[in-house]
């Protein structure tokens, strides 16, 4: 049935989709990828390049469906460039000749291998220097892709129930977050499968290729935000089995580099699409607008601007985007603090506008934030409070949409999971006025965190074994110590160092892993 | 595309087709009226219990709502609930005008007309019409009287000949007596209801 579900997904994708989990069937095979088209468009008629276990270098142009004898025609000269055209790249010797692939999700008709082998011939006879062409089509696609899956199919009712729960979903709602951590976890990521290092690595393998799969429905949709978040919560998994299992970076890297790479291009999409566009609005006119309007211009400018963050800390040169500091402006308006959850992306927004020069707009973000949660939770606060960091804007929104009433808003008024956070950002901004005025009503605040039993567990979607812990702040506080507290990087996690710059997209995914330490590093 | 709610807005607009088919059902004469729901089909046929046919075909009723984009986006749902509440309305009126057709329509083939003569409304004319209608009566021997529904302009000359028909012992009585009239024949109806060789 699962296999079924592969050939089904493989015959309708795009070549688009499939690039990543091809790539990762070339890693599980021994390649080292050199290059991937970072925007599809291809260099030199190379859409990805490798160097094989043996040595050899190995370039693929990818195409989707059928190749008969038209279509061979239209492609003819970017085929002649795949085999004629040496790579260019520092790791490349261009003296040595390269094999070429035609790569397709559908079949490669008789008239076209015919003229194949003839071109092959005809360079061979004539020792013209140009490289061998070969091709790959659907049945062989199909036999690599289901071959790195074999073994780590589900195989238990409840798993194939939630693969095939995520294989259908709804391409255009939000992404299952928490359904398809559960399956990332019950199905690849296993203790069982960590026992055996090559076990461990194809499991890390086999996720890159069923998540490309399992969106589906939402590459379909070109639903970008969604695909991001799924391939941010791979990223994130990724990492925590390794870590928690001691696994050598080489044996994982590749595979965290594709889906890096994944989510810098569906960013570069999303951004094309929002070149295109003269408001948010989406899908169905029906219940859009207003404060859903809202939500997707929080979360949309929230992403934007972590993926901003993320470049600005990988690489050192990156200057900030003027298109994102213009959009802003544009949607400031619309930015909703909807609850806790919404904090990282709002947290993202300020970083951002800090880098790029407009501390006045971060600081009036910060300051409204924590006012926000100030008198929104107020513990006498009967109704309206902020929810917190757990609920999902979804479900706030389904309360004004459908008249809702499952949560009980009173179980957040005097308490919050954000807001000494945001004390300490003040403080590191040296808000001494701000704080002072409000810190009576901070003192009543009951201040919540999840600390995981395993570090590593920062990582995971959710885990059972850990403390939520709840204090209150000093009744009285000394300002030298609350700013030397938000300066101090002494108990920041060595992950949150390692991984930071991904952090800023995984807090969007996971906003309920925010705590001091982290903030603290982040805002470092 | 853009991040979306599509589940939620799904949801939505379900609840609120559910909210607008209960607003135009909430009319005060179209509440009174029995809906049933007809899955599959192109054409209705009815027969009335005092052996009427009715054949009818299916009807658009229909209401158009323009919303512009800047609406939306600044009103959100409550524009859009406020506009589809307003072609519920719409709709509503459309519904009852149709039923009133389709009672015009069928008294005028049946004959269960009652003529005025070009005289003036009075309560001469309810006793007639009470006459020309099937009555009901409950388990403890109340008649289930017929709702009347008269144009607003005539509420001033209705109310008086209400009174009239409450107060006016000669009226009192015809009333009473078309009252046991029916009676009767509902008891005859009843006792039809059998099982016979």
């Amino acid at each position: 049935m699962i296999e079924r579900a592969i050939e089904n997904w493989l015959t309708k994708t795009n070549e688009r989709n499939f690039h990543i989990p091809f790539c990762q069937v070339l890693l599980n095979s021994g390649h080292k990828i050199i290059y991937i088209s970072p925007h599809r468009q291809m260099e030199q008629g190379k859409d990805v390049f490798t160097i094989a276990p043996d040595g050899e270098y190995c370039a693929y142009q990818l195409k989707t469906g059928d190749i008969d004898t038209a279509v061979w025609r239209k492609i003819n000269g970017e085929i002649n460039e795949l085999i004629q055209l040496p790579f260019q790249h520092p790791e490349v010797d261009k003296q040595k000749q390269h094999k070429s692939f035609l790569v397709t999700n559908g079949v490669v008709k008789d008239e076209v291998r015919l003229q194949i082998r003839d071109i092959n011939e005809d360079n061979r006879t004539k020792n013209r220097n140009y490289s061998h062409l070969s091709f790959k089509d659907r049945d062989e696609l199909l036999g690599d892709f289901i071959d790195a899956q074999k073994k780590f199919l589900p195989v238990e009712i409840p798993d194939i129930k939630l693969y095939l729960e995520l294989f259908l979903s709804n391409g255009r709602d939000l992404f299952p977050r928490e359904k398809y951590f559960d399956f990332l976890t019950n199905t690849l990521f296993t203790a069982e499968n960590a026992k055996q290092k090559a076990n461990f690595k194809n499991a890390i393998g086999s996720s890159v290729i069923v998540t490309a799969y399992l969106l589906n429905n939402f590459q379909t949709a070109q639903n970008y935000t969604a695909i991001i978040e799924a391939w941010t919560l791979l990223y994130a998994s990724l990492i925590q089995y390794a870590k928690k299992n001691n696994a050598d970076k080489p044996v994982w890297a590749d595979s965290a580099r594709l889906i890096l790479s994944e989510i810098a291009f569906n960013f570069e999409q999303l951004t094309k699409e929002l070149d295109e566009r003269k408001n948010l609005l989406e899908g169905v006119i029906s219940g859009d607008g207003g404060i859903v309007y809202n939500a997707r211009t929080t979360i949309l400018l929230g992403n934007l601007a972590a993926f901003e963050n993320y470049k600005l800390t990988s690489d050192t040169a990156y200057k900030p985007s003027t298109k994102l500091i213009d959009l802003i402006a544009k949607y400031k308006s619309n930015l909703w603090f909807w609850g806790e959850s919404a904090f990282p992306l709002f947290f993202n927004l300020i970083k951002f506008l800090e880098s790029a020069g407009d501390h006045a707009a971060a600081q009036a973000l910060l300051e409204e934030m924590s006012l926000d949660i100030l008198i929104g939770n107020d513990r006498e606060k009967e109704e309206g409070a902020y929810a917190g960091v757990y609920n999902t804007p979804e479900e706030l929104l389904g309360r004004y949409l459908l008249g809702k009433k499952e949560l009980d808003y009173r179980q957040f008024a005097g308490s919050s999971h954000i807001l000494y956070v945001l004390v300490l950002m003040l403080a590191k901004r040296n808000k001494k006025g701000f704080i002072a005025k409000y810190w009576k009503d901070i003192s009543w605040f009951n201040l919540l965190e999840f600390v995981p039993a395993d570090a590593t567990d920062f990582f995971a979607y959710h885990t059972g074994k850990g403390s939520n812990n709840s204090s209150f702040p000093n009744q009285t506080q000394s300002w030298t110590a609350l700013v030397a507290e938000a300066n101090d990087v002494s108990d920041i996690s060595p992950l949150y160092t390692e991984f930071r710059a991904f952090i800023y997209l995984y807090i969007n995914v996971c906003p309920h892993r925010v705590g001091k330490s982290l903030i603290k590093c982040l805002d470092s | 595309m853009l991040p979306d709610f599509d589940g939620l807005k799904r949801a939505f607009i379900q609840k609120i087709n559910a909210d607008m088919q209960k607003h135009v059902r909430n009319e005060p004469i179209l509440s009174q009226i029995k809906h049933y729901r007809h899955y599959e089909g192109n054409q209705m046929n009815s027969r009335s219990m005092d052996g009427n046919v009715h054949d009818s075909n299916y009807r658009e009723l229909s209401s158009k709502f323009e919303i512009r984009n800047d609406e939306v986006i600044s009103g959100g749902y409550l524009t859009y609930i406020e506009k589809v509440m307003n072609t519920a309305t719409d709709i509503q009126g459309q519904e009852v005008g149709v039923v009133f057709k389709t009672i015009g329509d069928v008294t005028e083939k049946t004959g269960n007309v009652v003529d005025g003569r070009n005289e003036p409304f009075g309560p001469e004319m309810i006793l007639a019409a009470i006459d020309k209608v099937l009555i009901d009566f409950d388990e403890n021997g109340n008649p289930k009287m017929p709702s009347f529904v008269f144009h607003p302009s005539m509420r001033e000359r209705v109310m008086a000949s209400k009174a009239k028909l409450e107060s006016d012992p000669e009226f009192i009585r015809r009333h009473a007596e078309i009252i046991e009239k029916k009676r009767k024949e509902w008891h005859d109806r009843e006792s039809n209801r059998k099982l016979v060789d």
